[in-house]
């Protein structure tokens, strides 16, 4: 797939990913790549460009064998620009699927 | 590729970002890294599944550059404002110019020029000798040594006026830059 096409839908994952409870970098990378043929390291700029937005906020969290992981918390100003930008998806998909189906008949 | 291959080489495409920037985002993928030690991968495994370093470190920058050139506007609007001096640093830059800056200028600017007409005086003795030192007759092997000898010292003094001039001119730019800015951004 086109990988402008995919950045533009990632900051929609990444946010509903993070909507569904607090997520540390590598298993959003890890749920993310498991559906969609991408690069892991993808994630880490998406996830430092929105906190630094202020739509994302870190805290540390220990984890049973390793070094303490960097947790990421949805904030309420990211909420919003989630809505925002899952209204506009799905009038996005919306039009090109009617498109799509109309090429065919 | 290992951990630390990867991460040198990630270092290295970001260095245009600030250090803490780049301490945060190796931290960042450095913690990923152990994440997948943890899930049983290997070094190599894990570095080829984050992708090619370059691009990654592409993607940090373009992430970067709005807000970095907000940043940038922000700070020059913000200038502006603390700009008028205060008698304090009027005074201080008086004071400091009159009894310091003009004297060592002129002070410096005299000796620069003597350097200069040394040197010319030097390269036009030492032509001089060395063209006239034929018609000596018994002088010819002194009058040629003496040739020399200025000559040499007119080649040595070109070093000399070369860095004496140079310096001088960096030293005024220098002088005149921190004047304006202690002017504009007070003591």
């Amino acid at each position: 797939m086109n990988s402008q096409f995919k950045k533009g839908v990632l900051d929609l994952l990444v946010l509903t990913i993070l909507d569904r409870g607090d997520s540390y970098g590598y298993d959003v990378a890890d749920t993310l790549s498991g559906k969609i043929q991408m690069s892991e390291g993808t994630v880490y700029p998406i996830l430092r460009k929105l906190a630094s937005e202020g739509q994302l906020e870190t805290y540390l969290k220990e984890s049973q064998d390793g070094p303490p992981r960097k947790y990421y918390h949805l904030t309420d100003g990211g909420r919003e620009k989630l809505s925002e930008y899952r209204k506009e998806w799905d009038e996005f998909s919306e039009a090109v699927r009617a498109i799509l189906e109309d090429e065919k008949k | 590729m290992t951990k630390k291959e990867y991460l040198d080489r990630l270092a290295k495409e970001l260095g245009t970002l600030s250090y803490n920037d780049v301490q945060d985002i190796l931290s960042d993928i450095d913690g990923h890294f152990a994440n997948g030690i943890q899930a049983g991968k290997t070094e190599d495994e894990i570095a080829s599944a984050l992708g090619d370093p370059s691009d990654l470190a592409k993607d940090y920058k373009d992430g970067m550059t709005f807000p970095m050139i907000l940043k940038k506007m922000e700070k020059k609007e913000q200038k502006p404002k603390a700009h008028e001096p205060t008698s304090q640093t009027v005074m201080f830059v008086v004071l400091i110019t009159v009894f310091i800056g003009i004297p060592s200028f002129v002070t410096l600017f005299a000796i620069v020029l003597g350097i200069i007409l040394a040197e010319i005086a030097a390269a036009v003795g030492a032509v001089a000798l060395l063209c006239t030192c034929w018609s000596y007759g018994a002088f010819l092997a002194s009058g040629l040594l003496a040739g020399l000898a200025l000559l040499f010292f007119a080649i040595f003094g070109y070093a000399v006026t070369y860095f004496s001039v140079k310096y001088f001119v960096l030293g005024t730019k220098w002088y005149i830059s921190s004047m304006k800015h202690v002017w504009h951004n007070g003591i």
